[in-house]
């Protein structure tokens, strides 16, 4: 009888969690699943709007980009520098955190200029900043150049124009995370310093034993969609490289060889592909994600 | 495992049908060539579409050439939309199953579209079409450029063939000396009497040999970070070499032949001649421009529209060139297959619609296109906005050149002094003593457009500019690639 | 002795604090360094931005570009648009992604990890695949040049808000919401009282961000978007560089300095209104 009536509790719940879910869904069903499926059905086919044609190829995209010689290198490459260049979001993660900590140390006065200052890359349009940042890259007039009296080719080699991107991405990318590793640092209670000072605990101790792992949420969500966003970016390679060769993310192959040549049966495999990489690799870090402590 | 593929088949016809009634399948229609009917009446009203691209300036000129059409043809109302130049044709792709009645189209993209039924026949019966005399007052080769025949799959005016667009303009894409620098140089090393730096500058085209024997003494002390060009445009050296890529077919690779291999091989010579820089500015967007106007370059690559540019930087002058050309395929000079100086020329297209068929929009969206392709007045604001070469032969010659009615000058500006370069270029070659002409840059002959990106990151990434490769070893690395690329265009093309 | 200690203590954690201020000064002119130098290029004429090479200070100080961008561009007309589609977005979709956020962290939501997963796909799969299928069933239903596109699926929520409200849940102890069950709330009603006064910091947080984001989108808008009197800001202002040759610099460092002046009038007030809504949080604690 008890049991009877906690499960029809657990119903109510649970029904009442799939209504307040809702929205999400619809949404996601109406806005983005049925695109979802009919790009993923175009990546068996060789479907060209333009010209009309569909024809169903198996699974014919998805080894032409290991193997057609038309794509394979240029797909192949653009895993190689994405992979680069997703560097910038563990670096972003790591000074966001270390500035986080030092603004939110008592003895420090004016958070906020600081914190407004350093979120102003972020409040910048994406255009601009990519623009500006070309500027001062530039071999011989670029300020950065002159700054260290160098002539250092940042945006022709195809190494250095990943350094460069990297550094533009970290310096665009704090300023959000830095906020954001704040608010969870202003979420900790002071008891639990004062605690460990009265232990006679230091600096780095606190920080690696208190701080960190109360903000392991936010890490958790900043590692998640860094990767996210990094595996996608495209706006940098057209806008801040010029379309480098060394340059040339997923995203950028997708644009230009699958959609820019109405490709879409390869565009569509080639972003299935990736997708499934991200998912794999949230996924897993979801499976371990024991380490993400919450209160409670 | 057959029950698996069963299954997996019933799953994907689901889907496909889905797609299909998402209104994703496209038209899959081909092209057309019935004949162009006019369905214009004066009594009636139109509603039409016109889509293009532009900054908010090019867009304004556009607007006020419109507003003139609508002035003078008070039944038909245009609608004027553009989108920016990068997102342009990825709109055009989303509105593939109701496109506007007219639209640009880049002549690269032509071959798809005509394909893909998207574009009407202008050509009408009993002169109900476009109005072949007025045409006959564009450039040939603009012209010709959009007839298309999809029985014998040939692009260029033949017996059969449809006419798909009306033309722009026609772009032409050539050389560009600073004026005041290369005067520095002259002075700086004596060369005021020099037979081959004369000759360069002689507004003739001269040998690839003289072209670089005179940019290396022009850049004899003219500092570390200076270069003669900041990259050399392929088209230029291929065309102007009397080389090719492919045979006329569009279906056999013709890159180790000795005229192209050569023609490469020439980029890579002005590269270990000091001439280009060694990491190669081509491909890098604004690179090669901002070397040019930052005097870091004696010379670089314009269009007319780059003169927008030009006028509004005081004391910067400029003057144009043509391109030099090659000995041929026969590696001598002064024998009959000698190279002629080839610039690639580009248009786009104004396109109707195949749908202004069933909309009755046909005739008002011609007149349209037809305005804005050869009527003199429309023509005279193109040119004087300073981006285009105007479309009319007559206009070219006796009011562009001269600036007969002082349009430019009164605008505070002036076209390059050596504009009748541009109009030799966009004239074509008439006869076998005319040494300047312009060809349509490759991309046009092709279905698709990946391989010239990839032949092009090939020869940057390659080694060619150091000189620890040879452009030979270069092209034959790179020909199976470029084979299987042309097999895939034809099996999307005629397959 | 313990006073030396003290004092040795004192000069040390000046010394620390120092350091941290230096490089906090460093820090903030990095970050300040590009803005500046994208105002300063606002005065320049367009000639010293292509061909001088590059100076910080104009040579020659001028306001041109800022009466170019005032006849080209209807920045009234842009910025009522953008509004149109921030304010409902915003108000409705956070709320959707709150209460959304609510039955994934708190309740007992079946299957509640895959189907997180499975909306998050959305954001894993790259856009360029999903914009043509997209496009032509706003074509079909004859919305572009509209805003609907931009607004409708904002409505129902945004999943990387979702994701971060989950997570910042997760540090709100159950037994707030345990006692307000004790008290016969329903959950919709434990949502609202309890649920939301807590979330505020962080959905003022990432109000601010997706503000930003659809303040400065362009990809989409520029698409769905080609008629002036519709057009948000971020297409109208790129319509000052619409062509591969237009490289008018000041022209366009104009308008994306002067879009960005709303956004930091914005950043500005909401900075004040968290740091509040912060320290109400850890009171409760």
């Amino acid at each position: 009888m008890e049991k009877h009536k906690d499960g029809k509790l657990v119903r109510r719940e649970k029904i009442t969690a799939l209504a307040f879910v809702s929205p999400l869904i619809i949404g996601f069903v109406v806005f983005t699943l049925i695109c979802m499926i009919v790009s993923f059905a175009w990546s068996f086919t060789n479907f060209n709007p333009i010209s009309g044609r569909m024809k169903f190829d198996g699974l014919e995209r998805y080894v032409e980009l290991f193997t057609h010689p038309t794509y394979k290198k240029a797909f192949l490459d653009s895993i190689v520098n994405t992979l680069f260049l997703l560097l910038s979001t563990p670096l972003c993660i790591v000074i966001s955190v270390l500035i986080a900590s030092l603004m939110n140390s008592k003895k420090f006065k004016g958070k906020t200029f600081f914190r407004v200052v350093i979120y102003l890359p972020a409040v910048t349009s994406v255009v601009a900043v990519n623009y500006i940042w070309r500027y001062m890259f530039e071999e011989n007039y670029g300020l950065i150049n002159a700054f260290f009296h160098a002539n250092i080719p940042w945006l022709t080699d195809n190494t250095l124009i990943k350094v460069a991107m990297i550094i533009k991405n970290v310096w665009g990318g704090i300023g959000t995370q830095v906020i954001l590793f704040m608010a969870g640092m202003q979420n900790i209670s002071d008891e639990y310093y004062e605690a460990a000072e009265l232990d006679g605990a230091g600096a780095a101790y606190k920080f690696f034993h208190i701080t960190l792992p109360l903000v392991t949420p936010v890490l958790f969500y900043t590692i998640i969609t860094g990767l996210i966003g990094g595996f996608q970016l495209y706006a940098d390679v057209e806008l801040f490289a010029g379309g480098q060769y060394g340059s040339r993310t997923i995203v950028h192959f997708i644009r230009n060889y699958g959609v820019g040549q109405n490709l879409y049966g390869l565009a569509s495999a080639a972003s299935f592909l990736l997708a499934a990489v991200i998912m794999l690799i949230t996924a897993l870090q979801f499976k371990f994600s024991k380490w993400v402590q919450y209160t409670d | 495992m057959k029950h698996m593929t069963k299954i997996f088949g019933v799953a994907l016809s689901l889907v496909l049908g889905a797609t299909m009634l998402a209104g994703c399948g496209g038209t899959g229609g081909s092209a057309n060539v019935d004949p162009f009917v006019n369905d214009y009446d004066p009594n009636k009203e139109y509603n039409i579409e016109f889509l293009g691209w532009g900054d908010a300036k090019e867009q304004a000129i556009y607007q006020r050439i419109i507003n003139d059409f609508m002035a003078e043809y008070p039944n038909i109302h245009v609608t004027y939309d553009a989108s920016s130049a990068g997102e342009y044709l990825t709109k055009l792709t989303g509105e593939i199953n109701d496109l506007p009645d007219v639209f640009y189209l880049p002549d690269t993209e032509f071959l798809q579209w005509v394909d893909g039924g998207h574009l009407l026949n202008l050509l009408g019966e009993n002169g109900e079409g476009a109005d072949l005399e007025a045409l006959s007052n564009v450039w040939d080769n603009a012209v010709n450029e959009y007839y298309y025949n999809p029985e014998t799959y040939t692009l260029g005016k033949s017996e059969g063939a449809g006419l798909f667009a009306l033309p722009k303009d026609q772009g032409p894409f050539t050389l560009a000396y600073n004026i005041d620098l290369v005067n520095e140089q002259i002075e700086k090393n004596d060369l005021q009497n020099d037979e081959e730096v004369t000759a360069l500058f002689s507004g003739e085209p001269v040998t690839w040999e003289v072209f670089r024997s005179a940019m290396k003494k022009l850049l004899v002390g003219a500092g570390e970070n200076v270069y003669g060009i900041p990259y050399y445009e392929l088209e230029h050296a291929v065309y102007s070499n009397n080389a090719t890529f492919f045979d006329e077919t569009v279906t056999t690779s013709t890159l180790t032949s000795t005229a192209m291999v050569d023609a490469v091989q020439f980029i890579g010579d002005l590269c270990t001649d000091g001439i280009t820089p060694k990491d190669g500015l081509a491909g890098n967007g604004d690179g090669a421009d901002n070397a040019f106007y930052q005097e870091r370059a004696l010379m670089t690559f314009v269009g007319p529209w780059d003169f927008a540019t030009i006028w509004e930087m005081d004391g910067f002058n400029v003057d144009i060139l043509p391109v030099p050309y090659g000995p041929g395929p026969d590696r001598e000079y002064g024998t009959e297959d000698d190279g002629k100086s080839t610039a690639f020329i580009g248009s786009m297209g104004y396109c109707v619609a195949a749908k202004t068929k069933e909309r009755g929009t046909s005739g008002a969206a011609l007149m349209l296109a037809e305005y804005l392709c050869f009527d003199e007045s429309a023509q005279r604001k193109f040119y004087s906005f300073g981006q285009c070469v105007p479309n009319l032969k007559d206009m070219a010659y006796n009011e562009y050149i001269p600036d007969s009615l002082g349009i430019m000058a009164d605008e505070g500006h002036t076209a390059p002094a050596s504009r009748h370069i541009f109009i030799d270029i966009v004239d074509g070659f008439k006869d076998e003593n005319d040494k300047i002409g312009g060809k349509t840059r490759i991309l046009y002959y092709t279905y698709l457009t990946s391989w010239r990106t990839n032949l092009e990151d090939t020869i940057n990434q390659s080694g060619l500019y150091t000189g620890e490769k040879t452009a030979q070893e270069v092209l034959e690395a790179f020909e199976p690639s470029f084979q299987a690329s042309l097999d895939e265009m034809n099996e999307y093309w005629k397959g | 002795m313990e006073q030396t200690i003290k004092k040795t203590n004192q000069v040390l954690s000046a010394v620390v604090l120092g350091a941290m201020y230096a490089v906090m000064i460093v820090l903030a002119f990095t970050m300040i360094f590009p803005y500046i130098y994208m105002v300063l290029t606002t005065f320049k004429p367009m000639q010293e931005t292509v061909q001088a090479g590059m100076h910080l200070f104009p040579v020659h100080w001028t306001a041109e570009a800022y009466a170019e961008v005032w006849e080209l561009v209807p920045f009234g007309r842009g910025i009522l648009n953008t509004m149109t589609v921030e304010i409902p977005v915003i108000l409705v979709g956070t709320f959707t992604s709150a209460l959304g956020a609510f039955a994934f962290a708190k309740m007992r939501l079946p299957c509640s990890r895959a189907l997180l997963l499975t909306l998050m796909s959305s954001m894993m799969v790259p856009f360029a695949a999903l914009f043509l299928p997209q496009y032509q069933i706003w074509s079909s239903l004859n919305l572009t040049n509209n805003l609907l596109p931009l607004i409708l699926p904002g409505l129902f929520g945004n999943i990387s808000m979702v994701f971060f409200f989950i997570q910042f849940m997760g540090g709100i102890p159950n037994a707030l919401l345990e006692a307000a069950k004790i008290d016969g709330c329903g959950y919709f009603k434990s949502f609202v009282h309890i649920m939301l006064p807590l979330l505020w910091p962080a959905m003022a947080a990432q109000g601010v961000f997706w503000f930003l984001g659809i303040w400065n989108d362009y990809f989409a808008p520029s698409i769905y978007l080609t008629r002036e009197d519709v057009m948000t800001l971020q297409p109208l202002i790129n319509r000052l560089n619409a062509t591969q040759g237009g490289r008018d610099f000041p022209l366009v460092m104009t308008g994306a300095f002067l879009s960005s002046i709303p956004l930091i009038a914005v950043y500005l007030i909401f900075q004040k209104y968290f740091m509040s809504a912060l320290s109400i949080t850890s009171g409760i604690k």
